[in-house]
């Protein structure tokens, strides 16, 4: 059995970096520990093993991962047994966070459990449930027995107990492993073009996830290896805990190359060898094929429209509505960058839009098929007046002191014709943080020419108008 | 006479000069993916009949929806193409309330959200290539001969084209517009009462409409 050295790994922040800065801040560590893994476009995962014995112990390793900043780029590095604990440290470092070996369960007990949807893509609803369970820190998590979060999380409560515990679900490569699914393609005609590299890429990538599909199995750690005329080599390791959708990896692999085109060292050559290898693998689960088998021609066209107007407006503006629940009408859906989604397969794309279980069918202050269509972002501040033009209030019964007569928005006046509420809304009561306390009401206001319907909600004695009837 | 037709004429004429030539009366007439029209509520399909028009939304053209309520219009309008597996993208500045849209029919999974002002057009037509319902809203900075020339790629595209608002001066094929609205109350005999409806009076004309149509539309 391996140590705690053998998983210790150093994750390094680049706080405000652009790609270009993260590729070449990767280039450079590079140089000093190899199969390093870029975690996203802020965070960079260095093994330590080999690093730690070549430059004599962590604190000259993380010096050395210092002199590689770009510049103006701060680094903050943390260093720990597992990535999350890494992740964590990175964040909450000044410079340097050295959690001791053997020591990170007992770093993560005090750490509450949200910072796991940000660092291990643990979903929201999965925080809620641990919270009303009582399991608000990673410690208590790691206390509950395995078998009792199996059963209530299935698979979900594996991992979440294996996190907790201050393991990786797949620790970081120190070395080059066996290769467990390969695709390679040789180009007789040199790639010149990033749009040409990227469509040889898909070439190879999508039927390889259709056949692990078909295994019910998913990429989770990927060595992706372009090689030039010239023998110039980017080698890049990507990997993903809950495994790789096609969309998700295509897009690193057009990080991937990109950034490298851009390198100020330029390519000389023309890209002749693509070759993507898979070193591990996590199951998934079926997937009911769709009624006349394999995937609809619409849906396969709309995703390649998609990744085309990303490559028009940048990734971050082409979104998809995601399910976040809460009982605010106005935020109950949230929208996600598509190439952050898997909009490949059908099960997956109508879970992400679909409102969980428990979602109450009914509850007190539901707008439900009254919500107004369109919303206000972010909500205007208006004023709700009385008849004399005072502020509207509302008791702690949920009354109003004085009937609205007006409210004025932008400086201008609206007479209120007819109003409804207020209705209560209380959110995340559980939660003394994020806990949320409004109350909010139905307006009909005209302004002289025509009538419209206003949502207006009260939040610390400040009205906001937060959706219009359009 | 497009290939097609002419394909199938010429092979009626074969036919017709066979010796069983005379049992061939007609024959039926292939429907392409671009000569079908996108589904849409029963509502419009009505008033589309009415208005002597194709009843859904004809691939290629463009769809105005203005006056007091152009989002719940465009809404309404889509609603049946995303029910029935089309995709749309919103391509508009107006925050569209995805759970109104879910309360309206809507199937979230194929709608995809692109923000955009610099390069409108480009995303447009780049969006237009794999979606088949369109919703745009034309920023103000976007030259008449721009949007023409944006909605003419779409049509090639065979994309349906739904308009929110001002189209900065060019004619779309048919507008609706809501003139008028009556609000409607929800448990008027309880305590908790709710505006929980809205009936539209809607006008369509348009420079493809022959008969130009007047109708209610009740929307949430």
């Amino acid at each position: 059995m391996k140590n705690h050295h053998s998983y210790r790994v150093a994750i390094v922040r680049a706080v405000g970096s652009d790609a270009r800065q993260l590729n070449a801040l990767a280039q450079s560590i590079t140089a000093i520990a190899p199969l390093i893994e870029i975690v996203d476009d802020e965070h960079v995962l260095v093994p330590m093993r080999g690093p730690t014995r070549y430059f004599g112990g962590e604190k000259a390793v993380a010096e050395k991962l210092f002199s590689c900043a770009p510049e103006h780029v701060v680094l903050t590095i943390g260093i720990a047994d597992g990535r999350l604990a890494g992740l964590i440290a990175a964040r909450m470092a000044q410079s340097l966070f050295i959690v001791p070996a053997g020591e990170t369960a007992e770093f993560l007990a005090g750490i509450d459990v949200r910072y796991l949807e940000h660092f291990a893509d643990v979903s929201a609803h999965t925080l809620s449930l641990l919270y009303r369970l009582g399991l608000s820190t990673c410690g208590k998590v790691a206390a509950t027995s395995k078998q009792l979060l199996s059963d209530r999380f299935g698979p979900d409560g594996n991992m979440l107990h294996t996190l907790c515990s201050g393991a990786d679900l797949h620790p970081a490569l120190t070395e080059k492993i066996p290769t467990l699914y390969y695709a390679e393609g040789h180009y007789e005609d040199p790639l010149v073009q990033v749009d040409a590299v990227f469509l040889a890429a898909q070439q190879l990538i999508a039927p390889l996830m259709a056949q692990l599909q078909g295994e019910h199995l998913a990429m989770c750690r990927v060595v992706v290896t372009l090689t030039t005329e010239h023998d110039d080599i980017s080698e890049r390791v990507w990997y993903s805990a809950a495994g790789f959708h096609e969309q998700g990896l295509l897009e690193r692999v057009r990080w991937q190359v990109t950034t490298w085109l851009e390198e100020s060292s330029g390519l000389t050559a023309g890209v002749h060898n693509i070759a993507v290898n898979v070193q591990n693998t996590v199951p998934i689960g079926h997937e009911q094929p769709r009624l006349w088998g394999g995937r609809s021609e619409s849906d396969a066209a709309a995703r390649i429209a998609i990744t085309r107007v990303a490559g028009v407006v940048g990734q971050d503006h082409v979104c998809v509505p995601e399910w976040r629940g809460g009982r605010d009408i106005t935020r109950e859906y949230e929208l996600v960058p598509a190439h952050r989604v898997d909009l490949a397969h059908y099960e997956s794309t109508v879970h992400r839009v679909t409102p969980g279980a428990l979602r109450p069918a009914a509850w007190s202050g539901d707008m439900g098929q009254h919500a107004p269509m369109q919303n206000i972002l972010p909500p205007e501040k208006v004023e709700v007046l009385n008849a004399q033009h005072g502020a509207v209030e509302v008791t702690g019964r949920h009354s109003v002191r004085s009937e609205p007569r007006y409210i004025r928005r932008n400086e201008q006046l609206f007479s209120v014709r007819a109003w409804h509420g207020p209705w209560p809304v209380e959110e995340r009561w559980w939660d003394p943080l994020r806990q949320r306390r409004v109350v909010r009401m139905q307006c009909l206001v005209h302004d002289g020419e025509h009538e419209h319907g206003w949502l207006v909600l009260l939040e610390h004695r400040t009205w906001w108008l937060v959706a219009v009837y359009s | 006479m497009s290939s097609l037709e002419l394909a199938r004429e010429q092979l009626a004429q074969q036919l017709s000069h066979h010796k069983y030539g005379h049992h061939v009366v007609s024959l039926g007439k292939a429907s392409l993916h671009a000569h079908r029209t996108i589904a849409v509520a029963e509502s419009f399909a009505e008033v589309l009949q009415q208005a002597q028009l194709p009843l859904g939304l004809v691939r290629g053209r463009v769809y105005q929806c203005t006056g007091i309520a152009p989002l719940s219009l465009a809404v309404a309008l889509v609603q049946k193409a995303t029910a029935e597996g089309s995709w749309v993208g919103w391509c508009a500045n107006e925050h569209l309330n995805w759970s109104a849209a879910r309360y309206a029919g809507w199937c979230l999974e194929r709608v995809v959200q692109v923000s955009c002002d610099e390069h409108w057009c480009d995303a447009v037509v780049a969006l237009a290539s794999g979606v088949e319902v369109l919703v745009v809203n034309i920023p103000p900075h976007v030259s008449p001969s721009s949007v023409r020339r944006t909605m003419l790629s779409a049509a090639v595209q065979q994309c349906a084209v739904v308009a929110l608002g001002s189209m900065h001066g060019v004619s779309a094929d048919v507008v609706f517009t809501a003139t008028g609205r009556t609000w409607l109350k929800e448990n008027e005999m309880q305590e908790q009462v709710a505006f929980a409806a809205q009936e539209l009076s809607v006008h369509v004309g348009g420079r493809r409409v022959p008969s130009e149509q007047c109708f209610s539309l009740l929307v949430g």
